[in-house]
């Protein structure tokens, strides 16, 4: 318990000096209802009922009520602290002022001013719940009344009870439960009863208090580090949601929501608590006791979901470590859970724009400093590409997280263009997981383009021709490390990508858009160019899959060679992937295909030689603007090239032209 | 003699008495001031009081205050609103008062043409 402390003497000046003040304002109230008065008969159309007169008279009653219940709590510090001298500092515990100030003031006692007494119930009842078995502990609570809605009386009960006791009452409870020992009705009223307790107690705690700081609590009140000892331990936290659970999604202190999300959202999850402990698992099972975890995580999700500070106050007090917002996002798994996790995130990123904390971005292109590398925010926008926001059980993203994430990217997309570039630089220089990253980012645009106000945008970022880059990642890797099946792979997880630019056009009304037509041709083009890669990494290693045939093998033998694995590339994307899912065909255009084939040649000594004598390389512009617009001039400059080739050269172009 | 159109009379505004008006809105203002004043020195005096003031009993005095001071300072607000309209309506009356004063000129000024009109008429028709 607490001391209380005032200096009476300043007490009662207060009081008095209030009054005097009091007494001149009524004067000035006077003088107005006097001239209202006047002007009633003489004024029509005024307003002279005098209503503010009326309003400061209440105003000043409440001033004069207030100077004389200060008046009583310095009288009253005087009469707990007997050894006060006129003018010093007189003490007493708290427990002991509001005793005597219920003797000598009862009308006062109310509210705040009878905490200390409520409280002191609330602990007293808080050690027989104790002692208590849980069929008593129900019955303690029921003959409680209304008085277990006294948010005092509420926060005396936990702090009586102590994390260890509450752990040990909602275990017992559970196991007596599980036997059968405790009906299901009285089971379901105790933990009713607890999450009422936790609620009321609850409001205790100032919803101004700062959530990024540990809360103290100076006397009464919820003790926030009782939530703290619970998070700690299987049984605490399996205690904790039982506590939680049977309640419907409300609105807590932010302080409580943190600490709330803190103990049950960031750690071990109600199924790894329940495998790693001896906890009754009931008689619904395991399953029963997961689902009451379920509805907790829930019910705190939804609490950050609908309390910005809360959910910024969250990511911004684990600096360092994993994210809670990749955490919570992770951990969804409905289609409901992704959307109040995606109402979380949004939080984190709004809050910190309002704060400041998003804008003083730059692109380190431009050659400012980047003050949010090391920040929380950095962190939380950085970790969006890699986590897992796409479910592989085929769920579509909700609209509510799509919505989210594409303005997210909308709004710091000169961030996110620098994060795939690193993302890719990373890949090149590693040169083994273009595979993950790229998937990563397939499915967080996947994911993005559903719904898609800022499709454009997003479509332009990806629209970043990059095909170059993986080829020349694919040239630079070590021979006869990799091969089509590689390609196959990447390309295959591209796919979607692909299909959900197309589909997201489709839904904006946007399909004719060539800034969403150019990226969906850019990384349809990485067929061809990838398979040129591996043609030329190939005929670079002794017995790659186009070397073995180089040295002195005819043209033709190289040209199928060459054409070979591009058509093996076209074949293995039509089939089915694990799930047994469709996966789409990749149709290239066919003068992309005949640009890299014409390139392998030119590289391949015999072939490239004949090549050479024969014709010019054709002009890779035509060949693009067919693959784009397909004119007829175009195709007439095309087909007068290809007249011109030798029927061996023609015969390698053929199977890739007759793809289409 | 009949006039050939007899107008309604002009009916006048009750009268407004523009000094009563005046000093009640002053009232009022002063009434504002003297509120704000007192939540100064009340949140000035609060300062003092709370010196060494420690605890439950100190939490209620700092919601208790600030809900006063709150009270005063909106009922200061709403006597300065009040003092405002009623200048309004001593605007919106004197110019009601001076529009039915023109309204009534320009009668008058008609009813005289028309009556020089009837005589002359008449005195045209009697012949010399």
């Amino acid at each position: 318990m607490t001391t209380s402390s005032a200096r009476p003497d300043r007490l009662r000046d207060h009081a008095q000096r209030t009054q005097a003040d009091v007494a001149v304002v009524r004067d000035a109230v006077a003088t107005v209802a006097r001239s209202a008065a006047v002007a009633s008969d003489r004024c029509p159309g005024a307003p002279t009922s005098g209503t503010a007169g009326i309003r400061a008279a209440m105003a000043l009653d409440e001033a004069t009520g207030l100077a004389r219940d200060v008046a009583q709590i310095g009288a009253l510090f005087a009469a707990a602290d007997a050894n006060v001298s006129p003018g010093a500092i007189a003490r007493s515990d708290d427990l002991a002022l509001a005793s005597v100030l219920a003797t000598l003031y009862p009308g006062l006692s109310t509210g705040e001013l009878s905490a200390p007494l409520d409280h002191q119930r609330g602990l007293e009842i808080g050690r027989q719940l104790e002692e208590a078995t849980p069929k008593d502990a129900k019955a303690i609570l029921d003959d409680l009344g209304s008085a277990i809605d006294d948010p005092e009386i509420a926060a005396g009960i936990l702090a009586g009870l102590g994390a260890d006791g509450l752990t040990h009452l909602v275990h017992e409870a559970d196991r007596e439960r599980s036997g059968l020992a405790f009906d299901l009705l009285d089971h379901q009223a105790l933990l009713a009863h607890l999450n009422n307790i936790l609620n009321r107690a609850a409001t205790t705690v100032s919803d101004q208090a700062n959530p990024l700081s540990p809360v103290r609590v100076a006397t009464g009140g919820l003790d926030l580090a009782l939530i703290a000892r619970l998070g700690r331990t299987p049984l605490g936290r399996e205690a904790m949601r039982a506590v939680v659970a049977p309640g419907s999604p409300t609105r807590l202190p932010t302080p409580v929501a943190v600490a709330l999300a803190e103990a049950l959202l960031l750690g071990p999850t109600s199924m790894d608590d329940l495998m790693t402990t001896d906890y009754a698992p009931g008689p619904g099972g395991v399953s029963d006791r997961g689902d009451r975890g379920s509805r907790a995580e829930r019910q705190l999700i939804d609490l950050l979901a609908n309390d910005p500070v809360a959910a910024y106050a969250l990511e911004m007090r684990h600096a360092h470590g994993p994210s809670p917002t990749h955490t919570i996002l992770a951990r969804a798994h409905s289609q409901d859970d992704l959307a109040r996790a995606a109402a979380v995130l949004d939080h984190v990123l709004n809050t910190a724009v309002e704060r400041g904390w998003a804008q003083p971005w730059h692109s380190p292109r431009t050659g400012e400093v980047a003050l949010l590398e090391s920040t929380p925010v950095h962190r939380v926008l950085a970790g969006l590409i890699d986590v897992t926001i796409y479910r592989d059980s085929g769920q579509p993203t909700p609209p509510a997280l799509s919505n989210v994430l594409a303005r997210v990217v909308d709004t710091h997309l000169d961030f996110f263009a620098e994060d795939l570039e690193s993302h890719r630089a990373r890949d090149r220089a590693s040169g083994v997981e273009l595979t993950g990253s790229l998937t990563g980012t397939a499915r967080f645009f996947e994911a993005v383009a559903r719904d898609l106000p800022a499709l454009a945008s997003v479509a332009a970022t990806v629209a970043r021709p990059d095909e170059h880059g993986i080829v020349d990642m694919l040239a630079a890797h070590p021979p006869g490390t990799l091969d089509a099946h590689d390609i196959e792979e990447v390309l295959a997880r591209e796919r979607p990508l692909v299909d959900e630019l197309r589909r997201g056009a489709d839904a904006a009304g946007r399909k004719d858009d060539m800034r969403i037509l150019l990226p969906v041709r850019a990384v349809t083009g990485l067929l061809p160019a990838a398979a040129s890669a591996v043609g030329r990494a190939g005929g670079a290693a002794a017995g790659g899959p186009v070397g073995s045939l180089a040295g002195g093998a005819t043209g033709r033998q190289v040209g199928t060679a060459v054409a070979d694995p591009i058509r093996r590339s076209i074949e293995s994307q039509v089939g089915h992937d694990d799930d047994d899912r469709e996966l789409v065909a990749v149709h290239p255009s066919p003068y992309r295909a005949i640009e890299a084939a014409v390139g392998v040649m030119a590289e391949d000594d015999a072939w490239g030689q004949a090549l050479r004598f024969t014709v010019d390389v054709p002009d890779i512009g035509v060949l693009r603007r067919l693959d784009l617009d397909d004119r007829p001039a175009d195709r007439t400059r095309f087909d007068k090239w290809l007249a011109l080739q030798d029927p061996v050269v023609a015969e390698v172009f053929t199977p890739l032209l007759t793809r289409h | 003699m009949t006039l050939p159109f007899q107008p309604p009379p002009i009916v006048f505004p009750p009268p407004f008495d523009d000094g009563a008006a005046a000093r009640l809105a002053a009232t009022l203002d002063q009434l504002a001031d003297a509120l704000r004043s007192m939540a100064v020195r009340e949140t000035d005096r609060a300062h003092a009081t709370v010196v060494d003031w420690r605890g439950f009993t100190r939490r209620w005095f700092g919601a208790q205050h600030r809900h006063v001071i709150q009270t005063l300072t909106d009922v200061a607000n709403a006597a300065n609103a009040e003092a405002a309209s009623v200048r309004q309506a001593a605007v919106a009356a004197a110019n009601a008062q001076a529009t039915a004063q023109a309204a009534f000129v320009a009668q008058q000024q008609y009813l005289a043409q028309q009556q020089a009109e009837a005589l002359a008429a008449a005195a045209a028709t009697a012949g010399p």
